[in-house]
């Protein structure tokens, strides 16, 4: 048979001839080969797929009347949308179920977790890598030395792919150092460092280092810590209001319902004993009650040093020069967070009473950017936003206010009466 | 020269490749938290709930404490006797052991070239005084005399002969004076006690039986006769076997030989001044009979 000419997506050229059973067989190729859907000598032709996406009505018609007229309808299949939407797209799709199986995961494989096996495309954000971390490496129990062990495997969904885009200063980085520690480092330490950004502009570059002291941003982590200032915080302001009367207060009840003996009634003495309906709690809540309590001071503060510290471990402390930005619209602090890939919140701290007025402003509308004042500095706070930022001036106040508590003695009186070394 | 920890340490560094702590990883230490047992409730705290069976005791119809059923009691069994009579009202000295006085100077919390007050040393946190609880202050005791060298000028409220061997061998002086409760309370507080905008009150003298005590000599008390103590001085070196330093020719000596007025509480303030700590000025009394009355 002389070979058709099937448009523009096939070239020409293709010669098909019949096969002794009585299907098509493509007996050559001629012409260039990329536009024939990889047809080779030898293939059989099965079926066609006519996708109606990008025809006109006239055009489907014609084709669908060419069909009619040749008496071809009984094997053509038409499919609606629906149709195509649940199969997997082409009329041959009728696989058995574990192939099915087999292709989804497949397909899921691919997609998600093949980028994190070990002899991976460089396609991966350099700032993981450069770290060495590991972070959602998936490898077999049989895979050797390298791989993390199971209880330090990150799964996919809890690695935060932003992270990986603002990596911490390498200890070889040219900018200037900002501002260095004001109190005495340990000689056994040495100050961490991280950028000092500012936030005039949404893509300005850093401006240059800033040491933080060890013992308030480099402290050892104790989640039990946090946990006890967390429940601490939650609870010493908490004033349960819950009350209920006991017999004695409920309205009524003093005088013997009936009889002692003979009415065939079970014996009572009241009708707001705590048996009847109606009748007082034995054992309810009584009043207002205070669930007040005070962590010791240090345990306090070493909690605010462990939330500080982690925040920089884990890359989610940024420090800022000032707290200006160019307009009160909150739209532009959005646009800069999500530039920089800092994160879903943001706290920002800074140190004194008058705030700048843009970024009041600015935050006021906003639920999860908030600005508070040093002072208000809390360990609650800062694990429910996801990043935090300090002005270079917050950075100095808190060093001095958390550091003073490691070289002090007990307190003789209460903080509010003067104290010549208090900060 | 010596290794440089890095800050934090492992535990800084397996976080940076853990999930963000966040509000819903606290948890506290496994093992710290133990469930109550709630009585009446389940398998170990209900059915008896602890109670034990029958009797007295589930019923909580137990007799008083000490009861032992009849016969006469422990407590109505032995008699009486005055072991414990009147020992709230018995004054207590804080001992302060020369050995702790030594370690407190090295430590540089106490200051030797100053005259050691009981403000000094509580300053330092090497006493704590509770006037309340009738303590009358602290008396040294001479536990460490051995090791003892520090040149020092200490007002105590009691001192051991021991203790004050100890003191003068080195070349110090020691006196004992005495305070009322409430000079000793402004005495260990001074900082609460000016705010409280009072006047410096004057010292109390001594009751009558801690008379005979301060007149004495030998405890170098502050209402003895210099001479005499001059004489004990020398007599205590006999004693002990030391050769008394002369601390008239000490570069010190104008410090060494400070001691308060038996009705001053601080060194420099009189009684009826008043001290201003927000301004920082001293505020003094006019009046006759004012001056009459702090003078005397």
């Amino acid at each position: 048979m002389p070979g058709h000419r099937r448009g523009r997506s096939l070239s020409e050229g293709l010669m098909l001839e019949e096969s002794e059973k009585g299907g098509l067989v493509v007996s050559s190729v001629i012409g260039g080969s990329s536009g024939n859907h990889g047809l080779k000598e030898g293939d059989e032709i099965v079926g066609a797929t006519i996708n109606f996406d990008q025809l006109s009505k006239d055009d489907v018609l014609k084709i669908l009347k060419l069909m009619d007229d040749n008496g071809f309808d009984k094997k053509v299949q038409v499919l609606t949308k629906n149709n195509l939407s649940k199969s997997m797209g082409t009329l041959d799709s009728i696989k058995a179920p574990e192939e099915m199986l087999k292709d989804s995961y497949n397909s899921l494989y691919n997609a998600k977790i093949n980028r994190f096996m070990k002899d991976d495309s460089p396609g991966q954000p350099a700032g993981a890598w450069e770290r060495g971390s590991h972070n959602g490496q998936l490898a077999s129990s049989f895979s050797g030395e390298d791989a993390l062990p199971s209880n330090l495997r990150i799964p996919s969904n809890l690695v935060d792919r932003a992270r990986a885009e603002r990596p911490p200063p390498p200890s070889d980085s040219s900018l200037p150092v900002l501002r260095r520690c004001d109190a005495a480092v340990p000689v056994h330490l040495s100050p961490v460092q991280t950028w000092v950004e500012t936030l005039e502009r949404r893509d300005s570059k850093q401006l240059g280092l800033v040491d933080l002291h060890p013992d308030v941003f480099a402290v050892p982590t104790r989640i039990d810590i946090l946990h006890e200032v967390e429940l601490w915080q939650r609870n010493f302001k908490r004033i349960s209001r819950a009350h209920t009367k006991v017999r004695s207060e409920v309205r009524g009840g003093g005088k013997k319902p009936w009889r002692q003996k003979g009415s065939g009634k079970a014996r009572h003495g009241s009708i707001r004993s705590p048996i009847w309906r109606g009748g007082g709690v034995s054992h309810g809540p009584r009043g207002p009650t205070s669930f007040y309590y005070m962590l010791p001071m240090r345990v306090r503060v070493q909690g605010l040093k462990i939330a500080l510290s982690s925040k920089l471990a884990q890359d989610y402390l940024h420090v800022v020069d000032t707290l200006n930005i160019p307009t009160p619209d909150p739209q532009y602090l959005m646009d800069l967070i999500r530039y920089r890939h800092w994160g879903e919140s943001v706290l920002i701290v800074d140190v004194g009473e008058e705030l700048p007025e843009n970024i009041l402003q600015a935050t006021e509308s906003l639920k999860t950017v908030n600005v508070i004042p040093a002072i208000g500095l809390n360990v609650h706070s800062m694990l429910k936003h996801e990043v935090l930022v300090l002005t270079l001036e917050a950075v100095k106040f808190l060093e001095n206010k958390l550091l003073w508590h490691d070289e002090r003695f007990t307190l003789l009186y209460p903080f509010k009466l003067p104290y010549t070394d208090l900060p | 020269m010596s290794f440089t920890r890095k800050p934090g340490g492992k535990a800084l560094d397996i976080l940076q490749n853990l999930p963000r702590i966040s509000l819903a990883n606290l948890r506290p230490e496994p093992g710290t938290k133990k469930a109550e047992k709630k009585r009446g409730r389940g398998q170990h705290g209900g059915n008896r709930s602890g109670r034990g069976h029958k009797g007295e005791r589930q019923r909580g119809n137990r007799p008083r404490l000490g009861f032992e059923g009849g016969q006469t009691p422990f407590y109505l069994a032995i008699p009486k006797y005055g072991y414990n009579e009147g020992h709230s009202r018995r004054a207590q000295y804080q001992p302060l052991t020369l050995n702790r006085l030594q370690y407190l100077i090295d430590l540089g919390r106490v200051d030797p070239t100053q005259p050691i007050d009981l403000t000094q040393l509580v300053n330092g946190r090497g006493v704590t005084i509770q006037p309340q609880k009738r303590d009358y202050g602290v008396q040294l005791v001479g536990e460490g005399a051995g090791i003892f060298a520090a040149k020092v000028n200490i007002e105590v409220q009691m001192a051991s002969e021991e203790a004050i061997a100890a003191i003068e061998r080195n070349g110090g002086m020691v006196t004992t004076g005495f305070y009322d409760p409430r000079s000793l309370a402004v005495l260990c507080k001074p900082v609460p006690f000016f705010i409280s905008g009072q006047p410096i009150p004057k010292r109390m003298l001594p009751g009558e039986d801690m008379v005979p005590y301060y007149t004495d000599a030998a405890n170098r008390g502050y209402l003895a006769d210099p001479e005499k103590i001059q004489k004990a001085r020398i007599a205590l070196a006999q004693k002990y076997g030391y050769i008394l330093p002369d601390i008239s020719k000490d570069e010190l000596f104008h410090m060494l030989s400070m001691i308060k007025d038996p009705r001053q509480i601080f060194f420099g303030l009189s009684p009826g001044w008043v001290v201003n700590m927000a301004e920082k000025k001293i505020l003094k009394p006019t009046d006759d009979k004012l001056l009459q009355y702090y003078s005397s």
